[in-house]
């Protein structure tokens, strides 16, 4: 199993039963994730699998947006995190969404979890430079650090050129508010705020559905760069439909697919493809 | 925390600016509520401003005179300033008093009949004729233009009045100067009337009733004041006393009869022969509760109280001896000239008989002291004690004779020696006139004076007592409520309170309307700033998920919401209030008559109060926060990632 080849794991979840509901077609939907599933430090998950198979389900559930539906039922669900002292802190999430400690989870998800979901949702009264601040914000950084985490993901995104035109002056696109933002600019945004406070875990959803190819794979391989690099502790674990992104991103290839005969979708493979860490010279695939 | 409350504030402070085009609409439709209630509130004043116009103009539009009539008080300066204070909002109170007198200005020949007004510094009447006391100057006097122009004066100069009072035949003037302070137009020139302060007028008043004035040292008119008396006693003899049915009679008419007879013969007992001591009998006639004190005191003639009684009494007009502090006891005793009492004195002439003159004593003891006594800080007598062994005071040769008649119950020698007979006991007794003492009472009780000027006591005059009165309230809304509070008083009242009162009623009708209006449109503004609201948040799923997502707290999303709802019912509330203002302008403007193009434009009163604006406000600020609860308790509850999944497809 991958967890023994793991020493420092940033995430763990065995034993989900999720199931949700269609009140108005009064239907039900399971997803379930039979073996341990362990996330490690440094590593890029890519979760594949069919529409409708509960992909976004697991991943709303493992970034804590949504509760267990049975939270008893878990065999174990956890996050590793560091603390100021540089520590590895361990957090029983099983535990804390049986107790109901929902400031705790919120906790968590602010300063821990990172996303980068489909459609972006960047905030559209705010410029590039402030909605990568946000997060930040949020978890009470420093102007200072503020001021030169934002510089190091403006430039690592390639987001330091010219913006919009106005009053026949560039301005630039750091000052720029979304609504002028291309489409490959918008994405990389995302992702950027995403990581801006150093998260232990991003989750990207489908993030290629907006961008052509070229763009897309560079913006991961930044992410990747900046998330996954020897210093950092974190990991990504990213949905995708492309499987050629999955061979060149992910340490781990985690698949899902319907159950046959039932409305449920469960994991059923978890590879790891032992892919080195590239920071440097990425060649596209033919 | 902190830091995490000052990013959702900047939060919804940049969706407000940033995302100004639904920031904008929002407010206009707020303004869109705020506005129509604010120029109701504006046209209703406007109305009722222009109903109280001429009201508020004249001084009679919140003047109300007032008389005692058949049940009111009369007033006192002291009880009209503690019914001022009684009465609701009351800005000023003016005794309706008059005087007619003489003038004597510049010109040569004075003006006689003239007719001064009571008045006070801020006086609306005279306000409105351009003048007025200045100050609280007691001295100023305001006249007629045409007065003036007769007597030769101009403002800042002077002019004596004369007052003129006559008494049996003799007239007496008293003249004082008053300073010129307002030369105001009285309607027409034979107009022969002034202004004076109130309070100079009662000195004038004062004066013509006889009375001294040491404000302007005018003497008192020279007569005594009534002498008056604390009770009577009656002396009778053992074999005349008083009977069953003059006890009765006397009780009839409110006297309190009480026999004394041993303590007066104690009080006496020096200037007595010995028989009195077996045969007279004293009684006091006292009221009901005792010696009468102050002004209460008796005025009966002596003879009045004792023609009436079947005994053969003597009734002498009584007040308790007074030791004035010189140690000597004062008593006062006047009896008639021809009467059986007397006899029973060692010295008949010792009581002094109803001609006698005012500052008059005898004393039988003491021979050749000399003391003196003060009566009053300016009236001091000197007592030449006389020799008791003159033929007209022969003292006492034997005491122990007395002692031998006098029948004590106990121990005579003791009481004795208490200092009531031996005459080197304290304290020493002369008598004196009754009125005397009866004067010496009052001015210790400040209801007689002493006129140095003509050698008298005379009575201190009481307050000036007005019936009537003009007072002015603060507004003239305030005018109904002081008149319904004057005639439960019992005062007739005359003023303008049932033309205020209509108005007053028109008013509260408009509030209420006014009222109804206002209550249906806010109601329906909360209505609309919900809905608004719940389509805006609708539309920003997104973007509230996105902030859930990223770990914004309900508490966050609630408070971005909410401020943002604050910041548009402030703006709206600043341009309803901007746009209000301009309309009061616009429709109050008067265009000039040569723009014939905007001659169809109607000419209304509006009047925009502080507290309309602030009536206003506090009413769009309760649609925007009542409105925004819901809308902001809603998205602050919204499942995050749901959020952003239907958030897309909006």
């Amino acid at each position: 199993m991958i967890s023994t080849l793991i020493e420092e794991p940033v995430l763990e979840i065995e034993g989900l039963e999720q199931r949700l509901t269609d009140p108005e077609r009064g239907e039900e939907f399971l997803v379930r994730v039979p073996q341990k599933l362990v996330v490690p430090r440094r590593g890029v998950i890519a979760l594949l699998g069919p529409s409708g198979c509960g992909k976004t389900t697991l991943l709303t559930v493992l970034g804590l947006l949504r509760a267990p539906s049975h939270p008893n039922s878990l065999k174990s669900f956890c996050i590793w995190t560091r603390n100021s002292e540089g520590k590895m802190e361990k957090h029983d999430l099983k535990k804390l969404w049986i107790d109901r400690n929902h400031s705790q989870i919120e906790h968590l998800r602010r300063k821990y979890i990172g996303f980068a979901l489909q459609s972006g949702e960047l905030l559209p009264s705010l410029t590039v430079s402030e909605n990568i601040r946000a997060p930040m914000h949020l978890n009470g950084f420093s102007k200072k650090l503020c001021n030169s985490r934002v510089q190091e993901l403006i430039y690592s995104f390639g987001l330091s050129t010219n913006g919009e035109i106005k009053s026949g002056k560039f301005t630039r696109l750091e000052n720029s508010r979304i609504n002028k933002l291309s489409g490959g600019e918008y994405q990389r945004v995302v992702l950027a705020r995403a990581i801006a406070h150093k998260p232990t875990l991003v989750f990207v959803d489908e993030p290629t559905s907006a961008l052509n190819r070229d763009l897309a794979w560079e913006a991961l391989n930044q992410l990747r760069n900046l998330q996954s690099s020897h210093e950092s502790h974190g990991a990504t674990i990213m949905i995708t439909h492309d499987e050629q992104l999955a061979d060149a991103f992910a340490t781990t290839i985690v698949r899902m697919a319907p159950v046959k005969g039932m409305a449920a979708g469960e994991v059923v493979e978890i590879t790891q493809t032992h892919q080195p860490l590239k920071t440097i010279d990425f060649e596209l695939p033919s | 925390m902190i830091n995490r409350f000052l990013f959702y504030l900047q939060l919804g402070w940049l969706d407000l600016v940033r995302l100004w085009p639904a920031t904008r609409q929002h407010i206009l439709i707020v303004t869109g509520i705020c506005l129509p209630i604010l120029l109701l509130l504006g046209l209703k004043r406007g109305h009722v401003a222009e109903l109280q116009k001429e009201l508020v103009k004249s001084p009679t539009g919140r003047q109300i005179i007032f008389w005692s009539a058949q049940r009111g008080e009369l007033l006192s300066p002291k009880s009209l300033k503690q019914l001022a204070n009684e009465l609701p909002k009351i800005d000023l109170a003016i005794p309706d008093t008059q005087r007619v007198c003489n003038l004597k200005g510049n010109s040569k020949e004075p003006a006689e009949g003239i007719t001064l007004y009571s008045t006070l510094p801020g006086d609306p009447l005279l306000k409105q004729l351009g003048a007025g006391l200045e100050g609280n100057f007691e001295e100023g006097i305001i006249l007629g233009h045409a007065l003036g122009k007769s007597l030769g004066v101009t403002l800042g100069e002077t002019v004596r009045v004369i007052l003129i009072r006559e008494r049996n035949g003799v007239k007496e003037t008293a003249e004082t100067t008053l300073k010129v302070q307002g030369l105001v137009n009285t309607g027409g020139d034979d107009s022969r009337m002034g202004f004076v302060h109130a309070s100079a007028l009662d000195r004038f008043e004062k004066y013509i009733r006889g009375f001294r004035v040491p404000e302007y040292q005018w003497a008192a008119i020279k007569a005594s004041a009534r002498d008056g008396y604390a009770g009577y006693l009656l002396c009778c003899e053992n074999n005349s006393n008083l009977t069953v049915s003059d006890k009765k009679q006397l009780e009839e008419r409110g006297f309190l009869l009480t026999e004394a007879t041993r303590e007066y013969l104690e009080l006496f007992g020096p200037w007595l022969k010995p028989e009195a001591f077996e045969k007279l009998r004293f009684y006091t006639l006292t009221g009901a509760t005792g010696w009468k004190k102050g002004r209460d005191r008796f005025h009966f003639s002596p003879s009045e109280i004792s023609v009436n009684t079947e005994a053969d009494d003597v009734c002498i007009p009584w007040n308790p001896p007074k030791d004035n502090g010189s140690g000597i006891q004062l008593i006062g005793m006047t009896l008639p000239k021809r009467t059986w009492l007397r006899s029973y004195f060692q010295n008949p002439a010792l009581a002094f008989h109803y001609e006698t003159p005012c500052f008059s004593y005898r004393s039988p003891i003491f021979a050749g002291e000399t003391q003196k006594i003060n009566l009053t800080p300016e009236k001091r007598i000197e007592v030449s004690w006389l020799n008791p062994d003159t033929d007209d005071f022969p003292a006492f040769k034997s005491f122990t004779h007395q002692l031998e008649l006098f029948q004590f119950p106990t121990n005579p020698i003791k009481s004795l020696f208490s200092g009531i007979l031996l005459p080197w006991a304290k304290p020493k007794k002369i008598v004196v006139p009754a009125d005397l003492l009866a004067y010496l009472h009052g001015y210790e009780e400040k209801w007689v004076d002493y006129d140095p000027e003509i050698n008298l006591f005379v009575a201190i005059s009481e307050d000036p007592v007005y019936d009537k009165v003009r007072i002015y309230s603060e507004t003239i809304d305030d005018v109904p409520q002081t008149v319904e509070a004057l005639k439960t008083k019992g005062f007739a009242v005359q003023s303008e309170s049932a033309r205020i009162s209509e108005i007053h009623e028109q008013d509260s009708n408009l509030k209420l309307l006014v009222l109804i209006t206002a209550m249906g449109v806010f109601l329906f503004g909360i209505i609309t700033v919900v809905s608004v609201l719940q389509d805006s948040t609708d539309r920003k799923r997104g973007t509230i998920g996105i902030l859930r997502v990223m770990g914004v707290s309900p508490f966050g999303v609630f408070l971005i919401v909410f401020f943002r709802a604050t910041a548009i019912g402030f703006l709206a509330t600043l341009l309803g209030v901007t746009i209000g203002l301009g309309m009061q302008w616009f429709l109050g403007w008067k265009p000039p008559v040569t723009w014939e193009w905007i001659q169809w434009k109607p000419i209304m009163r509006v009047e925009i109060h502080w507290i309309d604006m602030i009536l206003v406000a506090g009413g769009t600020m309760l649609c925007c926060l009542g409105g925004s609860i819901a809308p902001a308790w809603k998205a602050s509850r919204l499942d995050p990632f749901d959020a952003i999944v239907e958030g897309r497809f909006r």
